[in-house]
């Protein structure tokens, strides 16, 4: 059980505050409601891009790294598809420098040229990094834009491609900036050895006088429902075939999320998985090969990926993911599978809430999903997965024209 | 009216004390030491078991590694699939790193769970048998991953700057080829697993919200193995670092960025230069506000990423500058990262930037303290070089009062461009 308290600025600014006695850190997390979704699919990888502006400077404080190290600090953020969000941890005799920091670039950013046009070219670099100069590194692109016709989830965080971010402007900034980053968009949590009057104190002072901005209303168009199975081939200079197979699923919140992922447990996470026994010990068909789910707040995408033994067929390998699948669907999985996958998740999260940060992120992340509470039902709603409906829940899933195939293929191969 | 120009007061981590918990040494009844702290309030438990089994040890080339991957793929009782399944039945993480000195065994479980998984681990470490199909899958299934990694520039230019420092036939330099994986076969294995997996040499290390109730448990399971204590013939090998000073070239003609890696040896952590020169690496390329970082990636947007770091191994060590840059400015980066030397090198740092440097570094190192799993390592790095709780204490000492003077003379020492090798792969 996470304990916490949770209070609203005038501003709108959502707070929460987790008290630990036993720490000498304190962790500040500052969440946006804004991710790669909320792009215009003309400039897409501009949430990220404007992630790594955040710390050029703002309004009164040319630097955001130097003041946070000199009191010890260390920080970072990241953005996916659906939000963006930016956590210090530092020393707790400290915590005021955070505020400081953190509420002057919720203020006012520098939006300075130079950060712009320097971070262009950082990111280019993480694109290339990452994206392009790896084996199988636009594998997801290509699985995303098979899977999404309509629902922004077609394109990666990072972007669509490399020219999206180097003609991104001064004044796009300004104006993601005040369109997304206002306090009615952002959660607040602070976890540590500090009481909620602290931290209220605290907020009003730095946070409580930044102007609400307008509360950004999310309206994406939804993806419609899949009528025919996809397939693509895509051929490239890579050492081994592989296959990518991903279905639709239910969003965040709804029970079958949670039944799906116990899915992806008892199928693909692990030596003792399905998948793992059967095709890379047994038959010996692929080198390795993992099912997970997205995790993505609208409807995201459970995935079968492995990579192909040299000298067996493509084929062959897909027909012996489709016969575990057919299995699954006829037989459903057994109790022990279940509760096996239920006791991962559990430990999972104890071994999770170790980290002060890990807290402070996921109170947060609840907190925008609609309540911090949230937090302490998780294992519940996992528990309370029957295999009766997990079976249900897999048949909706798994089926042939939800299906999305991109068979990764080598060149002369 | 708020004020927002004003920074508000800094406590400056160098006035604060650091303290490191004391940690537990109990004696299991056959004598292995076992080191254990409570510390944490979650239930959960790590429990380590470090033996001399890293790269050093290995007589063939691969074996360590193999031996390492295959521990829980099968013993004379049970199956890798009702291994794997008795430790993720209870969510539990069996992991096996095997490093250049050690191979380190770690269990990661609900502390509850220790009695149903203890005797697990005893089997993987007593009773190992390397069935010939496991064998045979994890040869084929690593060579595959291999042929994946060699397209990576990243690995193989890490390949590379090791070779280069320490050659190609010494553990820390030497890397894995596809042949020296297929040459691999099962009496390379038990020899190796036998020789160095025993628990004649074994130290232990457990942290977690645990107590004396669950050091019992380990004793009825670790305690009554007999231990046979086996003459060891410590291996030895030459330093060949190469008369080369540069190695670049083309592993992917159509490759956008290339790895750098600009190195050089460099002494271990029991030389009293090694706690002077983590503060001087710091500075120059150790965090995100080095040197290296603010002028090739925030200044000129050369890369994602710029970092140095040194590496200590028992007979050796290294400090190593990595990075990716785009294709183009390779050249560009280069002669930046050799700048940020001469720098070093020829101006003494001004004293705030030092100061900030020792703060970040003493304000991380208070986090690092912070959670039974941190201060477990840091006990097991002390433990495995010899170390005690003094070499922790002095290092906080050395953070705290290094002189601007000291580290200048130090980078003249250490980063001085010349004796460094250089490695460009794209």
């Amino acid at each position: 059980m996470i304990e916490f308290d949770r209070f609203v600025l005038e501003n709108g600014l959502r707070v929460i505050v987790h008290h630990d006695a036993n720490t000498p850190m304190v962790a500040v997390n500052v969440l946006y409601d804004v991710g790669a979704r909320d792009e215009d699919e003309q400039r897409t990888g501009f949430a990220h891009l404007f992630e790594h502006l955040m710390f050029g400077g703002s309004e009164n404080i040319p630097e955001y790294d130097e003041p946070l190290q000199m009191a010890g600090g260390e920080n970072n953020a990241y953005t996916t598809n659906d939000i963006t969000n930016y956590y210090v941890q530092l020393p707790l005799q400290n915590i005021e420098t955070a505020f400081w920091l953190e509420s002057d670039r919720m203020n006012a950013l520098a939006f300075s040229e130079k950060s712009l046009d320097v971070q262009r070219k950082v990111v280019c670099e993480e694109f290339k990094e990452h994206y392009i100069n790896k084996p199988y590194g636009n594998a997801w692109d290509l699985l995303r834009t098979l899977a999404y016709k309509r629902h922004p989830y077609k394109w990666m965080t990072i972007g669509k491609k490399l020219e999206h971010i180097e003609e991104a402007q001064l004044q796009d900034v300004k104006d993601f900036f005040y369109k997304h980053y206002r306090p009615a968009n952002a959660v607040l949590c602070v976890a540590g050895n500090v009481s909620t009057e602290q931290v209220k104190v605290l907020a009003e002072k730095w946070f409580g006088n930044i102007p609400a901005g307008e509360k950004y209303v999310r309206n994406l168009e939804q993806e419609p429902r899949q009528t025919a199975p996809n397939e693509i081939v895509h051929e490239a200079d890579v050492p081994l075939n592989a296959i990518y197979k991903a279905w639709h699923i239910d969003g965040r919140l709804s029970p079958g999320y949670y039944a799906l992922d116990l899915a992806t447990e008892i199928m693909g996470n692990g030596f003792a998985s399905r998948l793992h026994l059967k095709l890379v010990k047994e038959k010996k068909l692929f080198s390795n090969i993992n099912c997970y789910q997205t995790g993505s707040l609208d409807p995201g995408l459970v995935v079968i990926e492995g990579k192909i033994v040299e000298g067996q067929t493509i084929e062959e390998a897909e027909a012996a993911i489709n016969e575990e699948l057919d299995k699954l669907l006829d037989l459903g999985v057994t109790d022990e599978e279940l509760q096996k996958a239920k006791n991962k998740i559990e430990a999972m999260m104890i071994f999770e809430d170790m980290s002060l940060l890990s807290r402070a992120n996921n109170l947060a992340f609840y907190e925008l999903l609609g309540d911090a509470h949230l937090i302490n039902d998780e294992l519940e709603k996992y528990n309370a997965v029957t295999a009766d409906f997990l079976l249900e829940t897999v048949r909706k899933v798994f089926r042939k024209e939800n299906s999305n195939t991109l068979i990764y293929k080598k060149k002369n191969g | 009216m708020l004020d927002r120009k004003t920074p508000p007061h800094i406590y400056d981590a160098i006035e604060f004390d650091f303290t490191l918990p004391q940690v537990n040494t109990y004696v299991l009844d056959n004598g292995i030491p076992l080191y254990w702290l409570k510390a944490g309030v979650q239930d959960v438990v790590e429990v380590d078991w470090a033996f001399p089994a890293g790269l050093w040890h290995e007589q063939k080339q691969g074996v360590a590694n193999t031996v390492a991957s295959l521990l829980k793929n099968g013993t004379s009782k049970r199956t890798a699939q009702q291994i794997n399944e008795a430790f993720e039945y209870y969510g539990a993480t069996i992991k096996v790193r095997p490093g250049n000195d050690y191979a380190i065994v770690s269990l990661y479980c609900l502390a509850k769970h220790l009695p149903q998984l203890l005797p697990v681990v005893q089997e993987m470490l007593t009773d190992s048998v390397f069935p010939q199909e496991e064998i045979d899958i994890y040869k084929q299934n690593t060579i595959q991953r291999l042929l994946v990694s060699l397209r990576e520039c990243e690995f193989v230019a890490n390949q590379k700057i090791d070779a280069l420092l320490f050659g190609e036939n010494h553990p820390y330099g030497r890397f894995t080829r596809k042949d020296s994986i297929e040459s691999i076969n099962r009496e390379d294995l038990l020899e190796f697993y036998n020789k160095s997996y025993n628990l004649a040499g074994v130290k232990m290390f457990m942290a977690g919200n645990i107590g004396e109730h669950e050091t019992k448990w380990v004793n009825e399971i670790f305690g009554l193995a007999p231990i046979v204590h086996t003459p060891s013939n410590e291996l030895s090998f030459e330093l060949h670092t190469a008369k080369e000073l540069k190695q670049h070239f083309i592993n992917d003609e159509s490759g956008v960025q290339g790895a750098i890696r600009i190195g050089r040896l460099f002494p271990n952590r029991h030389h009293p230069d090694f706690a002077p020169m983590v503060v001087v690496n710091t500075l120059f390329g150790g965090y995100f506000g080095s040197r290296l970082m603010s002028n090739i990636r925030e200044d000129k947007g050369y890369t994602y990423g710029i970092y140095s770091s040194a590496s200590s191994m028992h007979h050796g060590g290294s400090l190593t500058i990595h990075t990716e840059v785009g294709r183009g400015v390779i050249e560009n980066a280069i002669k930046e990262i050799y700048h940020e030397m001469d720098v070093m090198c020829n101006e003494r740092a001004d004293d705030e930037e030092l100061l900030l440097v020792k703060n970040y570094l003493l304000g991380n190192l208070l986090g690092d303290l912070d959670g039974p799993f941190h201060i477990i390592q840091r006990w097991r790095t002390l433990i495995l070089n010899g170390l005690d709780i003094n070499h922790f204490n002095r290092n906080v000492q050395v953070y705290k009062s290094i002189t601007t003077a000291e580290v200048q003379t130090l980078a003249q020492q250490y980063l001085d461009k010349k004796s460094f090798h250089e490695v460009v792969v794209i």
